[in-house]
């Protein structure tokens, strides 16, 4: 069961904790993590995939629906934690052209809009 | 263009997938930018939401608004050469067949007329042409809506003859505001239409299997629904009542209302010897392109029906005698 824990590092950023796998089946709370990150004010989304197991194609989608609502919010989107082999998912499927991809939180963290 | 949207990462989820098999909440999301998007993001959101919008048809499968079409002979040519240039880098990386790899690649290399190195024709028109128009004709107007690999190339082909349609859409009103200069625009017409003659050698490299497989997900667009084709067709001379109230010119209301609202034809006017002559050559090098268009369809549908809602082949063989030039009872 895929957990995506919500924290406040900071006024206008959100990072979303991802644990365990991120496939179809995860859309509802994926989702649901992205609502309740988006709050007022709140300009960067940070995904960390430090606690990622396993994602899929259906996982890829759910990144892409992501980044088109983060963009209809004027969020940037930025990620942290992801391994050798899903850097080069990112770099195959273009996501790394919309999700800045930094080695750890305080890199992403201080890309952030302020 | 609005250049946070991150157009990459949708394009390439659209072309990993098919359009016909993205996932609903990406459309959904798709669908709620298009709501608040600047004119050109919604022109491509669109393109991208047409199955979803219960408007998919021919113009919205090959992109049509997305395209620079109806320019000069200079503008079409660039465009044809973008988009055969297109699909041989697709064909040298992801091909799937080495022996039809190399057979596109000498087809296209003909079209391109760019030395007999695929790899270097393609680097040459990407240097050449390498303005934001053209990069967004690369990044943005493919969404086949299968993982059928040929259909890549169906696509492109199909824009290649839009954009020649609409290119001789132009001389042939051309032709028709200014009788004086008829002879010269439409041999224009002409050598446009013998431009794209070697391009039915590359569309008849595809595998009838792979046609017949990315079919079933292209219900409801067909080539009869071509609107420069029909543009063409219907500035040549206006078509029969029958023709009009017939679903290939139902699918375009726009040129059907042109006709209705009494457009011009080059039949209406008198011509002189040397326009009548060009007419005469336009009409061989049209019939032509009906009939290898006829011949693949034969190849590629037999005795299946079309897609659009047509009969196909039969269809195909009726139309394709159609007298070109001649008046609207004739036809």
């Amino acid at each position: 069961m895929p957990e995506f824990a919500v924290r406040e590092p900071s006024a206008h950023a959100r990072v979303i904790d991802i644990t365990g796998d991120i496939t179809a089946a995860s859309e509802d709370q994926l989702m649901d993590a992205y609502t309740r990150a988006s709050g007022d004010g709140v300009r960067s989304i940070v995904l960390n995939f430090g606690g990622l197991d396993y994602m899929n194609s259906g996982g890829i989608g759910l990144l892409v629906t992501l980044l088109v609502r983060a963009h209809r919010k004027g969020q940037q989107m930025l990620a942290f934690g992801l391994s050798d082999h899903y850097r080069q998912i990112f770099e195959l499927t273009r996501l790394d052209e919309a999700v800045g991809i930094h080695a750890d939180e305080p890199e992403a963290l201080a890309q952030t809009f302020s | 263009m609005d250049t946070d949207f991150p157009f990459d990462a949708v394009v390439a989820e659209f072309q990993r997938v098919g359009k016909h098999f993205v996932r609903p909440a990406i459309l959904a999301a798709l669908a709620a930018e298009r709501e608040t998007a600047s004119p050109e993001l919604a022109t491509f959101l669109d393109f991208t939401l047409d199955k979803y919008d219960g408007r998919y048809d021919n113009p919205s499968y090959i992109a049509v608004d997305l395209l620079p079409l109806g320019g000069t002979r200079e503008q079409l040519d660039r465009l044809v050469a973008i988009l055969v240039a297109d699909v041989l880098r697709r064909e040298l990386t992801h091909g799937d067949d080495e022996r039809l790899v190399a057979k596109r690649c000498r087809l296209g290399l003909r079209v391109l007329g760019r030395g007999d190195d695929p790899l270097a024709a393609c680097a040459a028109v990407e240097r050449e042409f390498d303005d934001a128009e053209a990069e967004r004709v690369r990044r943005l107007t493919v969404l086949p809506v299968s993982l059928v690999h040929d259909e890549y190339m169906f696509i492109r082909m199909l824009q290649c003859y839009e954009a020649t349609f609409a290119f001789i859409a132009v001389k042939l009103r051309e032709a028709i505001d200014a009788p004086d200069c008829a002879a010269e625009a439409i041999g224009e017409a002409e050598q446009a239409m013998l431009a794209a003659r070697p391009l039915w050698s590359m569309v008849a490299t595809m595998r009838a299997a792979h046609f017949l497989e990315f079919r079933e997900f292209t219900d409801g667009a067909s080539a009869i629904q071509s609107r420069n084709y029909k543009l063409v067709e219907s500035l040549c001379a206006r078509p029969s009542e029958a023709r009009l109230d017939s679903p290939a010119y139902r699918s375009v209301p726009e040129v059907r209302e042109r006709v209705l609202a009494g457009q011009a034809s080059l039949a209406d006017i008198e011509h002189d010897a040397a326009a009548r002559a060009a007419m005469e050559r336009f009409e061989s090098a049209l019939a032509h392109w009906r009939n290898s268009h006829y011949k693949l369809a034969v190849k590629m549908l037999g005795e299946r029906r079309g897609t659009g809602d047509t009969e196909g082949v039969p269809y195909l063989n009726r139309v394709r005698s159609l007298p070109v030039f001649a008046s609207a009872d004739a036809a």
